[in-house]
């Protein structure tokens, strides 16, 4: 499997955990650190893949203040639109990833077959 | 009996451990030295056969897995890292906070946390200077240690979150999540809100009781995050990865400015950091552009020109081939006529012409970029920047003042970008942030180049006031900063000489300037320089500077020894220069235990107090005055807006005179009809902060509330080791018998330090 791939199958799977720890409303012990680590990692990681940096030291300097940025700048809008909720934030956070993620592998692919061809 | 023999056989053997594992450290550390054996050799043989087996063909590039002994090899590649580990975390139990005198932390360290840090520093100097081929994952490793045996200290020891601001900031993100909106009016901070929308989504989906389980693990986080930005930063003024290894060590055992606490501008350095490494790696100018110069003059009768710089299409070496010749152009006359007829102005004009052409000159580009990636990359910057401008009114400006001053000097080639970041500034403060820069902008115009109040508050102020523990730690710290600075001093002066060198032309790299390259972290510590004129925020701006320039000196700092020319001593025997960037590390870690951790014992905060603010809250009925005996309280961290606070400040006398000063004070504002209830809480960092910051004796603390009982008006209604709380009594009740307020009032009386649980019953 190509690090890229990868990478989008690692998003997709914390994304999923995340989804569903915060959503069952448990508290198990490693709720925090699963949710912390995507709304810290996944919303950056997925836009830096887009830009094809091939240094890991790039991305890893990258992805948590884009996942930062990206975070506050949604939670911020509900708040300021009068409809704040930290649940529909992590929604939207979840299906800009997932969407995100999908997004890249599918222009992946694509590009990859216009290659071969 | 037994319990206590039991206790001696098992306990006593386990609290040796730290000492015996010192002991082995220290004799490995003595025996490899005399021997000149170094332990990291066995490691990086180790390492090394990897390297060997594997085909010349298969080297390794981006995107390659890793083997999975990489792991293996690495941790036998830094030995010293997990001894270190493990000794420090044996250690960690030792502490016993609450013995803590006024030089801090240090003071209830034991020995074996200190050989742990010392056995840290010698395998990361061995594995950076002992070595042909530096190994950055060995030198990850240990970083990240030191990060974590540093950072991550306080939390590990300490009770409860530590500072009594964390509390306050929390209260900002309680808010938020209990109204689901901000109030601009009741707090500066929620002109800002970034920081605590953030900290609330993490909360709230985190599934976190409360902030402050975040809050405590907030410096160790933040240092981690800083990490990669500092370490981007370096590499595009470097090639040479013991400089950048080392310029991360200097910054971790330097920073002790404490900005990095659970608080916007903490993450608004982190931004910072990462905005000023993408300009550096993407945006810099490419040496194809030519670089025109023009006379101060012209730029300063056109300053808003666009087109001003093109107005004398001349470069630094047309300039000195002219002028070499002696050939006037447009006016401009040689440097040695203008001496030489005495033309001061024209001679300044001319001296700022040439450091600009000399600043202005082209770096290499550290990454070819795409067109599509470059796009990608400012929109990152802009989301970034969007970011800091919501959550902190003071980061933008340093931002914005770094990113023009490259771009004034052709070091970042979007020149709107400052435009668009100023755009977005006032955008902000003059309409979302308007309540509260409407309300201060006056006062701040006219702190404006205060830079009596920007140096006195922070610096001088704290030198002569305060315990002489609290002083000498004032004075480490300034101590700390100047050993830095100069240092990093040192550093850029030997690269410039070094860089001259190659620029002339004696030395095989003469095509690349090493001090070009220097030139735009120059700009970085100078230019936040300028926010210390513009606004010294009460005399916090210099702290801020202080942070800021730290990567950059840190750089510096590091080049000092890797920049000396190849016929000196520690360029010709390795073991010098271990042993003198050893000495450095040491000394400056030394420093830094001092200068970051000497207030602790003001700043920790005991369960006792904590629980105490608890109750407080479940007794005070909302709009009460609560009143504090000094600075320092753990509170504020629900209720924001439900609750008056004021604090005493009882003054900096005996208590005597405190008493006649200030209780009829206290009593007339607790009286006020607009309060259903008053308050007045004393704690154990209360007094601290006292007698620490300004000199007042405990006593004077507990001579104020044994007035205020003295006097009826007050009585105790919660007292624990650390922390008593004193409630108003309303006139029609001061008769009552204090046994008899439990009826309206509950007593929690455990061990009162002043009263000898006199009020229990």
């Amino acid at each position: 499997m190509k690090s890229t791939s990868l990478w989008s199958l690692m998003i997709v799977l914390f994304a999923i955990a995340a989804g569903l720890f915060a959503f069952a409303d448990t508290d198990a012990q490693v709720r925090p650190a699963v949710v912390l680590g995507f709304l810290l990692i996944c919303p950056g990681m997925m836009l830096v893949r887009f830009i094809r940096l091939r240094e890991s030291v790039l991305e890893w300097a990258l992805a948590p203040a884009l996942s930062l940025a990206v975070d506050a700048i949604v939670a911020g809008i509900l708040l300021y639109a009068g409809r704040w909720s930290p649940t529909s934030a992590f929604v939207i956070l979840l299906g800009l990833t997932v969407v995100g993620v999908l997004a890249h592998e599918t222009f992946g692919f694509l590009t990859c077959r216009r290659k071969v061809q | 009996m037994t319990s206590r023999i039991t206790t001696s056989i098992i306990i006593r053997p386990f609290r040796l451990i730290p000492y015996l594992f010192g002991f082995v450290l220290l004799t490995l550390i003595s025996i490899l030295f005399i021997t000149r054996v170094h332990a990291l050799a066995v490691g990086q043989a180790l390492l090394d056969i990897g390297a060997r087996t594997r085909k010349p063909t298969q080297s390794r590039t981006v995107g390659t897995p890793r083997s999975w002994l990489e792991p293996i090899r690495v941790a036998l590649g830094a030995p010293f890292a997990i001894c270190a580990l493990a000794l420090w975390g044996f250690s960690l139990h030792l502490v016993h906070v609450r013995q803590m005198t006024d030089l801090g932390l240090v003071s209830v360290l034991p020995i074996s946390c200190f050989i742990a840090l010392a056995a840290l520093t010698v395998g990361f100097c061995m594995a950076l200077c002992a070595f042909e081929r530096v190994r950055p994952l060995v030198l990850l490793l240990y970083v990240l240690a030191l990060i974590f045996m540093l950072y991550a200290m306080p939390t590990l020891v300490e009770e409860a979150p530590r500072f009594q601001v964390t509390y306050w900031l929390a209260g900002h993100t309680e808010y938020i999540l209990r109204n689901g909106s901000v109030d601009p009016f009741l707090d500066a901070y929620f002109n800002w809100p970034g920081f605590f929308v953030l900290t609330g989504l993490l909360t709230k989906m985190g599934g976190l009781q409360s902030v402050l389980q975040l809050a405590s693990w907030a410096s160790f986080v933040y240092n981690l995050l800083y990490l990669a930005p500092m370490y981007l930063i370096f590499t595009t003024a470097t090639r040479d990865r013991r400089i950048v290894w080392l310029g991360l060590w200097f910054f971790y055992i330097t920073d002790w400015v404490w900005q990095d606490y659970f608080a916007p501008q903490g993450l608004n350095f982190f931004l910072y950091l990462v905005i000023i490494a993408i300009i550096l790696k993407w945006f810099n100018t490419t040496p194809t552009k030519r670089v025109n110069t023009v006379p101060l003059r012209v730029m300063l009768k056109r300053p808003f020109s666009l087109r001003w710089r093109n107005v004398l299409a001349i470069n630094d070496k047309q300039m000195q081939r002219l002028m070499a010749r002696g050939t006037k152009v447009k006016g401009i006359r040689p440097l040695e006529t203008l001496k030489q007829r005495g033309d001061f102005r024209r001679l300044v004009q001319r001296l700022a012409h040439r450091v600009y052409t000399w600043a202005a000159l082209s770096d290499a580009p550290t990454t070819p970029e795409q067109r599509r990636q470059r796009i990608a990359l400012l929109v990152i910057i802009i989301a970034l920047f969007a970011l800091s401008v919501f959550s902190h009114p003071l980061t933008p400006m340093f931002l914005l003042l770094s990113v023009t001053a490259l771009t004034f000097f052709r070091r970042s080639s979007p020149r709107w970008l400052p435009i668009l970041m100023a755009l977005m500034i006032v955008g902000w403060d003059f309409t979302v942030a308007a309540p509260y820069i409407g309300g201060h902008l006056r006062a701040d115009i006219a702190q404006i180049g205060n830079l009596r109040l920007a140096t006195s508050s922070n610096v001088t102020d704290r030198l002569s006031a305060g315990s002489p523990e609290h002083q000498f730690i004032a004075q480490a710290r300034v101590v700390e900063t100047a050993a830095i600075w100069g240092l990093a001093f040192l550093g850029a002066v030997l690269r410039w000489r070094r860089g001259a060198v190659q620029h002339s032309g004696n030395s095989p790299q003469a095509t690349e300037s090493q001090f070009s390259h220097d030139v735009p972290l120059t700009l970085l510590v100078v230019a936040p320089a300028v926010m210390v004129v513009l606004q010294p925020y009460g005399g916090e701006m210099a702290m801020r500077f202080v942070l800021f320039s730290l990567p950059i000196l840190s750089y510096f700092a590091a080049t000092f020894f890797f920049t000396l020319a190849p016929g000196n001593l520690l360029s010709r025997f390795k073991g010098a220069r271990v042993a003198v960037v050893l000495l450095t590390c040491l000394v400056l870690l030394g420093g830094f235990l001092f200068a970051r951790y000497g207030n602790e014992r003001a700043d920790y905060v005991t369960y006792n107090e904590s629980q105490a603010v608890a109750y407080l809250y479940s007794i005070a009925p909302p709009h009460s005055l609560l009143l504090q005996g000094w600075t320092g309280t753990p509170w504020r961290y629900k209720d924001l807006e439900k609750y008056d606070y004021f604090p005493l400040y009882p003054g900096y006398g005996d208590a005597a005179a405190l008493r006649a000063r200030f209780i009829g004070g206290i009593v007339n504002r607790a009286s006020s009809s607009k309060y259903p209830a008053a308050y007045v809480i004393f704690t154990r960092s209360q007094m601290a902060q006292a007698q620490m910051f300004y000199g007042v004796p405990p006593s004077a603390l507990r001579g104020v509330e044994q007035a205020l009982l003295q006097s009826g008006k007050f009585v105790l209604v919660y007292s624990n080791a650390d922390t008593d709380i004193l409630v108003y009594v309303r006139p029609q009740h001061a008769n009552t018998p204090a046994s008899n307020q439990s009826s309206t009032v509950p007593i929690h009386i455990r061990q009162s330090r002043y009263t000898g649980g006199e009020l229990s019953s």
